[in-house]
């Protein structure tokens, strides 16, 4: 057991730490489950599938969620609304119903053989979804002999996954026995094709069930600007039908749109999120400030032991404690999100989620540990850091506007200058992660490894310099 | 074994050095107090010595290592009692001694007995797991020299070590630097009470204002070696000063004369100024103390 360890190991062991670093993860464990939650429930989605017959419309319906499990606490409702072809107002037909406990719901609504508006609702308490459409099943060629629809679910340009839910009846509600879905995706942008993409092509799955609600993996990611070609089969290998589906197009876009981890735990921590710094401050005082302020730390300086080697001991016992919250945000996003979403999210955001607020708690606890060496005082190495952090929520943005304005707000760099202090740690992390958001607001092109670089250099500088300072000022020589 | 070399300390925003170019060393078996007014830099001194400060210029060794350069292997040798208390006092005793035990090798690590162990040494047996919060002044000075001696240093540094102790934490604490003394350990210590010093001491460094104003030989001021002749009588003049002025550093009081130096013989006084046709009615050796020594050698108090 080297010097170093048995200081690490001293300083890591507070009660105070347990409390303060404890509480924080605990609303750290709250937020990013809520925070899933909410983007779990928040995002339902309605598929049908109809046919028609003897002077009724039967649609059978399935509401699912952002994983495509079913939903079964509010309540489903179609409209029809009929217009004859010369525009003359026919009637209306409305029928409501709960989904059953599978999501499945079957409503049949009496109408004329003519072309209908559809409108389709879903709401339970905490969000609604609808959608209007055009169906016609007057001519018995339109008329569909099999239903089919298709609804994304997490398709992220993130991560290489590809889901889809497809909802199946055989001919007139029957049983699909036998058949099956096939995809092709391909590249083609602005209508000419992407030479040299990939062309992937096969059969998904069989499906034999009397209602299909299936899941379907995709053993490759969907960029937004390409096509997902679906068909389904009958037993007899001839298409009965099929969609050209394309992730931003789709009415399930708000399902499937890429959901950076940072939004999940944005969603339930949001509220607590002005607590790191104060945790930070407050570890870096348990860990090196009260000893040093109490001039406690030279009762251990006077063993074998250097400066060096104490001070590294307690910043990386500080980073150990910052990093508890952080690995528990990272394994509880992944654990609600395969939990919820049937799927493991990739590691990268993840990661880079743990070190937003690793790194925005290290911080304030290498600064609260340099203030410890600019006096002596309980107050000021408490105050100090609280008064840095004024200073950094308002006077940066106030102080570096002037000279970047010009410049546009929105002009990458200076967006990532401005946000590049300790207390917008977290935020300029979770743009670095979240490349949607970014785009909206940066632009494609910005994106990518300058972004990560940035918010690599912002996150190394906040979190070493204050060490660094603090060292310098520890050993130098009056 | 402390050797200070040339050690300079220059605090920002004072003029005044509280140290400048220091050197004197303590030898293994040797006790060296260093003695000087308040302000006098002896606190610094000793902070440096222990590389809990560090010096603007010079360097300190111990036992040949610098302090600086190679602090670890100098600290291994030396143990600190300081003049405050120095540890959380929300840490139990034992747990204390054990962490710091965690700094040296293995064979020097204390185990729940061998902390207990130390307590015991110093008296602390019964509070070994109360926090040092609830200890006395004279109980955490108690837990200092147990703190000092983990690890088993051969060089000890103490600061002010008698003071807030009562006389049978006095009693207690020279028999604990007899110990060492014995085991030739090397012990600097700063302190005001110069009759402590008189006793233990072998060496006193004077500090004033940062500098070195003497270094006293245990012959200097022990005992009665440096001593007052009281000498009176008739017509003792000018001329009879300047006569004693050879002997040894004269001042008058009142009619009388007062001749202080080492090893001065009241005989030798009388022979040469009765051979000089003076007349003598008093001759009466005075005991200096080191008290005395000491305030000649820094002046009137200001």
């Amino acid at each position: 057991m080297s010097s170093w360890w048995n200081e690490f190991r001293t300083s890591s062991r507070s009660f105070a730490l347990v409390i303060t670093v404890g509480l924080l993860t605990g609303f750290v464990l709250y937020g990013a489950v809520s925070g899933v939650n909410q983007q779990y429930v928040a995002g339902p989605a309605l598929g049908g599938v109809y046919y028609y017959a003897e002077g009724e419309y039967h649609f059978v319906l399935y509401i699912f969620n952002t994983a495509g499990d079913p939903l079964s606490g509010g309540t489903a409702s179609v409209g029809l609304v009929f217009v004859a072809s010369n525009g003359t107002f026919l009637g209306a037909a409305m029928a409501i119903g709960h989904p059953a406990a599978d999501g499945r719901l079957s409503l049949a609504l009496p109408g004329p053989d003519v072309s209908a508006s559809l409108w389709l609702n879903y709401s339970e308490s905490s969000a609604s979804f609808g959608s209007i459409s055009t169906i016609t099943p007057t001519a018995p060629g339109a008329m569909q002999p099999v239903g089919f629809e298709f609804g994304f679910v997490n398709v992220g340009s993130v991560a290489p996954v590809a889901a889809l839910v497809a909802i199946i009846t055989g001919p007139n509600g029957t049983a699909p026995v036998g058949f099956a879905v096939t995809y092709s995706y391909s590249c083609y942008q602005n209508g000419s094709g992407c030479p040299g993409s990939p062309t992937l092509n096969g059969t998904v799955t069989t499906l034999t069930k009397t209602f299909g609600v299936y899941r379907i993996t995709l053993p490759a990611k969907v960029p937004k600007t390409d096509w997902l070609t679906l068909s389904l089969r009958a037993p007899d290998g001839t298409s009965v039908a099929s969609q050209q589906l394309r992730p931003e197009s789709t009415p399930s876009e708000y399902v499937g749109s890429p959901t950076p981890a940072v939004t999940f735990l944005a969603w339930g921590s949001y509220p607590f999120e002005l607590l790191w710094p104060l945790v930070g401050i407050i570890v870096g005082f348990v860990v090196h400030g009260r000893s040093r302020v109490g001039s406690f730390v030279d009762g251990t300086l006077v063993r074998p032991t250097t400066r060096v080697e104490i001070l590294t001991s307690r910043f990386g016992a500080a980073a150990a404690w910052a990093a508890l919250p952080a690995l528990t945000a990272m394994v509880t996003i992944q654990a609600a999100i395969t939990y919820w979403f049937h799927f493991a999210y990739p590691f990268l955001p993840l990661l880079f989620e743990g070190l937003a607020i690793w790194a925005a708690i290290l911080t304030w606890a290498g600064l609260s540990i340099l203030t410890s060496h600019l006096g002596r005082s309980t107050t000021v190495v408490v105050a100090v850091p609280m008064i840095l952090f004024v200073v950094f929520a308002i006077g940066w943005p106030a102080f570096v506007a002037p000279f970047l304005s010009p410049l546009g707000l929105w002009w990458p760099p200076v967006f990532y200058v401005t946000l590049a202090n300790p207390v917008q740690l977290p935020n300029l992390m979770a743009y670095a992660s979240a490349p949607s958001a970014a785009e909206s607001m940066l632009g494609h092109w910005y994106f990518g490894w300058l972004a990560i670089l940035d918010v690599g250099m912002a996150c190394l500088a906040w979190t070493l310099l204050p060490f660094a300072g603090a060292l310098r000022m520890w050993t130098w020589r009056d | 074994m402390i050797e200070f070399d040339s050690v300079t300390k220059q605090y920002a925003l004072t003029p005044v050095p509280a140290l400048d170019g220091v050197n004197f060393r303590v030898a293994s078996g040797e006790t060296v107090a260093l003695v000087g007014p308040n302000g006098a830099g002896k606190t610094t001194a000793i902070r440096i010595a222990v590389g809990v400060l560090l010096p603007s210029g010079g360097t300190v060794r111990i036992d040949g290592h610098d302090i600086l350069r190679q602090k670890k292997p100098a600290s291994a040798g030396v143990g600190w009692v300081s003049d405050s208390t120095v540890f959380d006092p929300r840490i139990r005793a034992r747990a204390l001694l054990r962490y710091l035990s965690g700094f040296y090798p293995a064979s020097k690590r204390l185990s729940r007995d061998g902390a207990q162990q130390k307590l015991d040494e110093v008296g602390l047996g019964t509070w070994a797991d109360r926090r040092i919060g609830t200890y006395s002044y004279g109980m955490r000075k108690r837990l200092a020299l147990a703190a000092a001696d983990v690890g088993e240093p051969a060089t000890y540094v103490l600061d002010e070590p008698f003071e807030g102790l009562d006389p049978a934490g006095q009693a207690f604490l020279r028999d604990w630097l007899d110990e060492r003394g014995d085991r030739q350990c090397s012990i600097l210590l700063s302190t005001h009470r110069l009759p402590e010093v008189q006793r233990i001491a072998n060496r006193v460094v004077v500090l004033n204002l940062g500098k070195v104003v003497r270094i006293l030989d245990r012959g200097e001021f022990a005992d009665a070696k440096i001593t007052t002749v009281r000498v009176s009588g008739p017509g003792l003049d000018r001329g009879a000063s300047d006569l004693l002025g050879t002997l040894g550093e004269v001042s008058a009081d009142g009619s009388d004369l007062l001749v202080t130096g080492p090893s001065i013989d009241p005989a030798e006084i009388a022979q040469l100024l009765i051979s000089h046709g003076y007349r003598l009615t008093l001759l009466r050796p005075e005991p200096k103390t080191l008290e005395e020594a000491y305030n000649k050698t820094l002046g009137p108090a200001p």
